[in-house]
């Protein structure tokens, strides 16, 4: 554990803005609600690969769409097969 | 809601092609675009932005080599100046909208409900003198000051409410049901003597008194006018003189027994509509008031009734319009002069009998004896006849002004005694 988690736990601040962690929503396995992230990286309907403060997030699916995207978050529709951090 | 106010101020659907799409998005992310429905197609990328958004697109598309084209242009903006074009459209619309915000500042119908002795055509004059009439302004009308003045206008009405629903008035009223009794009380109450008096010739039969002295005896005959009871009722002294004359509403139950006479005639002869089956209809609109007749204004045919039907426009449940349409329709028919059969005849002229009998039983009248005979000439039958009869009989009539004559004279009377 970093000194900085350690900061960041002992005096209970929210972990994703002070740590830069990603939020994902997902309901089932037909949307994702997308935050903390810095940008796409690639954008193909099989996958979407987005690059996260400390990490890269691939989603993989089929016809993968993006619904909106703005600077903070963004929402993702399709058939959502997996997640994975790079 | 968000389509709708996306819909409201514009949106562009694009078309983003070139090396690297994904810095594109990044890059409108960053400044703040916000993009939906980016959906990949092969190569391309499509996906929808606002106008405003659209503007600001440059500077990232020279920075990122990326072609961008337009697909498509929704929502009012681009909708708008094709709307223009069609100036008629907008005016016609426009005229429709003035003209029904114009209409509906007037009252276009009037409807009057729950009155039975008061008729339709009394209330309209009446409202009419009161400036409350079809095509007056709303404005105008002081429902409250309508209300009390129906309430003066008309002493039967117990209740009014008026309510205006659209371009409608409703006049809802309630008149008293026992106002003639009420009445004939209030009538008793007011007077404060009075004697009851004959209102027909006849025999007395039965008598029963309440208050007063009767004038009368069973047995007698009496004519019209004739006092029955009266309401000064002396007070005697111990000497047997009169001391005075204390005044009372004479009260009492009279049966007198009279003879009736009943003439009853009857044509032979009468005439009888014959329609032919001709009919015309002449159509008719109203328009502010005034009335516009299609075809001839004159009856088309010599002799004719007349059916006339009549409707109103109205828009909603309440917005009633000042356009009334209708039609009249005459139909043609010729007198024919036809004689009643012997049987046909007889049995109208006993219906009538039979009318009169129970016009006489419904006031309460007893028929103690029928004399009438049916006879028969040429021309007509004749019902003639007596009915001997029994009814109540008798009617108040105020003696306020004997009482101080009265008083006066028995008083006098009483200081001279004295």
């Amino acid at each position: 554990m970093t000194k900085k988690e350690l900061l960041v736990n002992s005096l209970k601040l929210p972990r994703d803005t002070m740590l830069g962690a990603s939020i994902l929503t997902i309901t089932g396995n037909r949307e994702i609600w997308l935050e903390n992230y810095k940008g796409i990286l690639e954008y193909t309907p099989g996958q979407i690969l987005l690059q996260a403060k400390t990490c890269q997030i691939c989603i993989e699916g089929k016809r993968l769409s993006i619904d909106y995207y703005t600077n903070e978050d963004m929402k993702i529709s399709g058939c959502i097969c997996g997640i994975r951090y790079l | 809601m968000i389509e709708f106010l996306k819909f409201l101020k514009g949106y562009v659907c694009i078309r983003v092609s070139g090396f690297s799409p994904e810095r594109f998005m990044n890059l409108c992310g960053n400044r703040n675009i916000l993009l939906w429905n980016i959906r990949k197609e092969e190569d391309v990328y499509y996906m929808c932005l606002s106008i405003a958004g659209f503007y600001r697109l440059k500077p990232i598309v020279k920075k990122t080599g990326t072609k961008v084209a337009i697909v498509k242009r929704c929502g009012l903006p681009f909708f708008m100046p094709g709307m223009w074009k069609r100036k008629i459209f907008i005016l016609g619309f426009l005229l429709a909208a003035a003209f029904w915000f114009q209409t509906s500042r007037y009252i276009w119908a009037i409807e009057i409900q729950g009155n039975f002795m008061i008729t339709e055509d009394i209330m309209m004059d009446f409202l009419a003198e009161n400036q409350v009439f079809t095509g007056m302004k709303k404005g105008k009308l002081n429902i409250e000051e309508l209300e009390q003045n129906i309430r003066k206008e008309f002493y039967q009405v117990t209740w009014t409410s008026a309510k205006l629903e659209g371009t409608k008035l409703t006049i809802q009223i309630k008149e008293n049901d026992l106002l003639d009794m009420e009445e004939a009380g209030k009538r008793e109450d007011a007077m404060t003597a009075s004697n009851l008096v004959a209102e027909q010739d006849g025999t007395v039969v039965s008598m029963i008194v309440r208050e007063g002295v009767p004038q009368v005896t069973i047995g007698q005959e009496i004519k019209k006018g004739d006092v029955l009871v009266t309401g000064n009722v002396p007070v005697y002294q111990e000497d047997g003189t009169i001391r005075k004359y204390r005044y009372c509403n004479a009260d009492a139950d009279i049966v007198v027994q009279h003879v009736l006479p009943v003439k009853e005639t009857l044509s032979l002869y009468y005439e009888k509509k014959n329609y032919t089956g001709r009919e015309k209809k002449q159509y008719y609109l109203e328009l502010f008031g005034k009335t516009i007749r299609f075809g001839k204004n004159k009856e088309p045919f010599r002799s004719c009734d007349s059916i006339e039907s009549r409707n109103q426009l109205q828009l909603l449940r309440d917005f009633y319009l000042p356009v009334i349409y209708g039609n009249r329709t005459y139909r043609e028919y010729y007198v024919e002069e036809r004689k009643y059969t012997n049987e046909e005849s007889k049995a109208l002229i006993q219906d009538e009998y039979k009318k009169i009998v129970e016009s006489l039983e419904e006031k309460g009248v007893q028929i103690i004896e029928k004399n009438v005979k049916i006879e028969t000439n040429d021309l007509k039958w004749v019902l003639s006849g007596e009915l001997t009869v029994q009814e109540k009989t008798g009617k108040n009539v105020a003696i306020e002004e004997q009482i101080f004559t009265d008083a006066e004279q028995s008083g006098e009377e009483v200081t001279e005694d004295e």
